[in-house]
């Protein structure tokens, strides 16, 4: 394989509702009107209901071809968000998600699988929103967490 | 300068639920069973059930909004999983000056949350904002 070769997925739409960003921001303990309430969101100068910043994580993306991941049991090591703007219900936005490096390693709880990814999204308008930046654990052999 | 040598800005406590976890799993869509079944979380090592990484990202967003003195656009938060956070242990949420430079308009935080009275953080943030 080329290492200049970049595997992506194709381009997945979520089309952001109220009712998910709601869902979200009670899940967060969030309690400001302008994640729940439509006209208070207007009213503080936003288009539609805010969105908190890590809802970023929930929109879809598409499977990157060639990649398999275990279904289960993956553990976060890191996640960066960088934003263009904050996203809002109604809004379009297209994820496309790259598969950026993978490497082994012997850490202190087993070998495990660093797998890194970066995001681009996109709205209607093919403005970005955000960037995102993840490395994903995969645990290939367990001992006890500390 | 080290962590140690700055003083907070602000902190906080939190405790979660098991039924905290299971109501981000659903607004999230991440139902890995790490964070709502005990006996497959210890198969894979883990001391238990543990907490979604971007709930406690999402629970330091919350906080910075919050605490700030009006309202803020988040340019960035970047996050560094160093260790768990369980269900039903306290955790104590400190922030502090951020180390990166955010500008003459921005403000930038670092930010740690780690069971209450542990040594060392499990989940570290880097947060910039930008007064709306």
């Amino acid at each position: 394989m080329s290492t200049t070769e970049v595997r992506q997925s194709a381009p997945a739409r979520t089309e952001v509702e109220r009712g998910a960003i709601r869902r979200f921001a009670e899940a967060l303990g969030e309690t400001d009107p302008v994640f729940f309430d439509v006209d208070a969101a207007r009213a503080a100068g936003y288009p539609d209901l805010l969105a908190p910043p890590t809802f970023a994580v929930t929109l879809a993306s598409g499977p990157i071809p060639g990649l398999q991941m275990p279904s289960a049991g993956n553990i976060h090591g890191e996640q960066e968000f960088s934003y263009r703007r904050p996203i809002y219900a109604g809004d379009k936005i297209d994820v496309v998600r790259s598969l950026i490096d993978t490497k082994e390693r012997e850490g202190r709880t087993g070998r495990m699988r660093l797998v890194t990814f970066e995001s681009r999204a996109t709205d209607e308008g093919g403005e970005l929103v955000f960037t995102a930046r993840q490395v994903i654990i995969v645990r290939l052999s367990h001992e006890p967490l500390s | 300068m080290t962590a140690t040598a700055r003083s907070a800005l602000w902190q906080d406590t939190v405790t979660l639920t098991i039924r905290d976890l299971v109501r981000y799993a659903g607004a999230s869509g991440d139902f890995n069973p790490i964070h709502y079944e005990d006996a497959f979380a210890r198969s894979i090592g883990l001391p238990g059930i543990i907490a979604h990484g971007m709930f406690s990202m999402g629970i330091v967003a919350r906080l910075v909004r919050q605490h700030a003195s009006g309202a803020v656009r988040f340019d960035r938060i970047s996050t560094r999983f160093a260790g768990v956070l369980l269900p039903d242990h306290e955790i104590t949420i400190t922030c502090y000056a951020g180390d990166d430079d955010p500008g003459p308009r921005s403000n930038s935080y670092r930010i740690d949350a780690r069971h209450t009275g542990a040594a060392n953080p499990s989940v570290i943030c880097q947060v910039t904002v930008t007064p709306e």
